[in-house]
């Protein structure tokens, strides 16, 4: 049973990302073709999943919107692997005014509600999807800091990385080399847990309109869409949140069984 | 060492985190690249309009001086004053506190209700068929956005149905059960992600309470499996619930921002939304301070929980 819930959420994965690659090929209708004779239309053959104010296809823009989820989610995760695991493992290393300095810096990120966060950044950084991804990535960066400082300390005594230093390898060498390779599978689960996560994140910020621009296709931005014409077309609600509500549940269940197969575990709270 | 002594240094402990909060945020303003005044008044804006700003934030000045300045009126309780509106930012957020505490209060209200509950009854009927359905609904309730649920009930109860309020809050001069109805919808959509955690949490955390042996013990002894479960596993189980309440508070205040924003509440959560549009720094850094404060403050009250859940926490 679990095994199943394990593979369907792979499916759900592989669906999504073959989605967002493949969308101009797959798409029926140019997803910001206008048709205001049909605008505001229920499913129908033509328009499996209906159309919008403007008439636009749904379903085109719903794999079109995969993009823009996809894209968000990998600008997150290597926006907070790269701030958060150099810093996380300098702070393992040196566990004196290093690691109290940048954990104070952590934990100050951490206690700020994270969309009070995401939208300070992105009112220094411009509204727009690569900024709102890139301030996200900023509010998700202390969990890899977490992550990859309790490794570092953890194997900061080992003979292994002793043995490194005796033979003169570089710090950088030695944390490249051997402590990061440790480190992996606890960050492999987390970087499962924020693609989610960012999914999510995206969704809001396009849905508050500070995320992608219309008229470019995007998940949130068509919930937001649906929204406005809640009381004329409430079944615009349907497609784009099922759609990241599966995408983000197949994440949380690959991250759940790469938590039990790596066996590492969650701190509580992160 | 005194309880009362080792409260006031975790009290005290919260006074540096908000340096650094408010520091890292001054920061991220002050090294975005680009001239942060032109970035600030916006596309079409005069120059005047953009030299305003300037002198407004102080701009010409080094970051550092410019925080030590900021710092010194944020101690006076002066956060300076909107650039949308030019009015104090602190009167600004005061309008809007009651909206937004209400409506966390009673999410989190509803969230340790909904997750105590449903985490006690996992826990005690582990593997039968309400361990399926609170497993099944908490983890949906952690992968669906919040503010589509809230899409999804605002259609039947406020639109179909005139049962709720689909837009707006009623202060509780209009009367306890006119504000308790306007926050239902946007309460229960809050309280979605932090009461599936906390199903979980409890869950887990009674059920590895459940094997320990002096719940053996007392089973053999012949206490009923109420007494049990209620007096001496769950206040054991309740420590890591009670220990992450902090990040629920945190959570919530964050959740707040789009759900206020669907209901058209005007908390400080819609406040950020126009502020970011605008570029309102002095608005935003203000948010960040207050909001930060709250969890602050909700981390102390847990931590002097802790003290009363787990005596051994006391030796210091």
């Amino acid at each position: 049973m679990r095994k199943a819930v394990y593979w369907l959420a792979l499916a759900v994965i592989a669906a999504f990302v073959a989605l967002a690659l493949l969308a101009p090929w797959i798409a029926p209708y140019d997803p910001n073709a206008q048709d205001l004779l049909v605008r505001l239309k229920p499913y129908s053959a033509a328009h499996w999943l209906g159309t919008d104010e403007y008439g636009r296809d749904q379903l085109s823009r719903l794999i079109f919107g995969a993009r823009v989820s996809l894209l968000a989610a990998v600008e997150v995760v290597a926006v907070g692997l790269l701030l958060g695991v150099p810093s996380g493992v300098l702070a393992g290393f040196f566990p004196g005014l290093v690691d109290a300095a940048l954990s104070r810096v952590s934990d100050a990120l951490m206690s700020v509600p994270s969309l009070v966060l995401a939208l300070t950044i992105v009112a220094v950084l411009g509204q727009g999807l690569v900024s709102a991804m890139f301030a996200v990535g900023i509010v998700f960066a202390p969990r890899f800091f977490r992550v990859a400082r309790a490794s570092t300390y953890e194997v900061r005594r080992e003979t292994f990385i002793e043995a490194s230093f005796a033979i003169g390898c570089s710090w950088w060498r030695v944390a490249w080399r051997h402590v990061l390779p440790n480190a992996m599978s606890p960050l492999v689960v987390q970087i499962a847990v924020v693609l989610g996560a960012a999914i999510t994140a995206e969704a809001s910020l396009s849905f508050l309109g500070i995320g992608v621009q219309p008229p470019t296709a995007s998940w949130g931005g068509m919930l937001s869409s649906a929204y406005q014409n809640l009381y004329e077309a409430a079944y615009l609600i349907w497609a784009p949140g099922i759609a990241i509500a599966a995408t983000v549940l197949a994440f949380t269940i690959v991250g759940d069984e790469a938590r039990i197969a790596l066996g590492t575990r969650q701190p509580i709270g992160v | 060492m005194a309880v009362q002594i080792l409260l006031l240094r975790r009290l005290l402990g919260a006074v540096p985190l908000l340096l650094v909060v408010s520091f890292v945020v001054f920061l991220l303003v002050g090294l975005a690249p680009g001239d942060p005044a032109a970035r600030i008044a916006g596309d079409n804006s005069t120059p005047e309009r953009i030299e305003e700003i300037r002198r407004a934030l102080n701009l010409d000045a080094p970051l550092l001086e410019r925080y030590a300045y900021w710092l010194g009126d944020a101690a006076r309780g002066n956060l300076g004053r909107s650039l949308a509106t030019s009015e104090p930012v602190i009167d600004v957020m005061a309008r809007r506190v009651p909206v937004t505490l209400s409506l966390t209060l009673v999410a989190l209200a509803m969230s340790i209700v909904l997750g105590m509950l449903g985490g006690i009854a996992a826990a005690v009927w582990r593997n039968g068929p309400a361990d399926r359905i609170v497993t099944v609904l908490a983890s949906l309730g952690l992968a669906l956005p919040s503010f589509w649920v809230a899409l999804i009930l605002v259609v039947p109860l406020a639109i179909d149905r005139n049962w709720f309020p689909a837009l707006g809050y009623q202060p509780l001069s209009a009367g306890v059960w006119q504000w308790l109805r306007s926050l239902t919808l946007p309460a229960v959509t809050l309280a979605l992600l932090p009461s599936a955690e906390m199903a979980l949490q409890v869950r887990a955390a009674l059920i590895e309470t459940l094997e320990k042996d002096y719940i053996v013990a007392a089973r053999a002894r012949g206490l009923s499996a109420a007494s049990i479960t209620l007096k001496h596993a769950l206040k054991n189980a309740a420590i890591p619930v009670v220990t992450v309440l902090g990040f629920r508070i945190a959570q919530l205040l964050g959740g707040s921002v789009i759900i206020e924003s669907v209901f058209a509440l005007n908390g400080l959560g819609t406040l950020a939304i126009t502020a970011a549009l605008a570029s309102d720094m002095p608005v935003l850094l203000g948010l960040t301070m207050v909001t930060t404060l709250a969890v602050v403050l909700v981390n102390f009250l847990v931590d002097a929980s802790y003290l009363y859940f787990n005596p051994r926490g006391r030796q210091g």
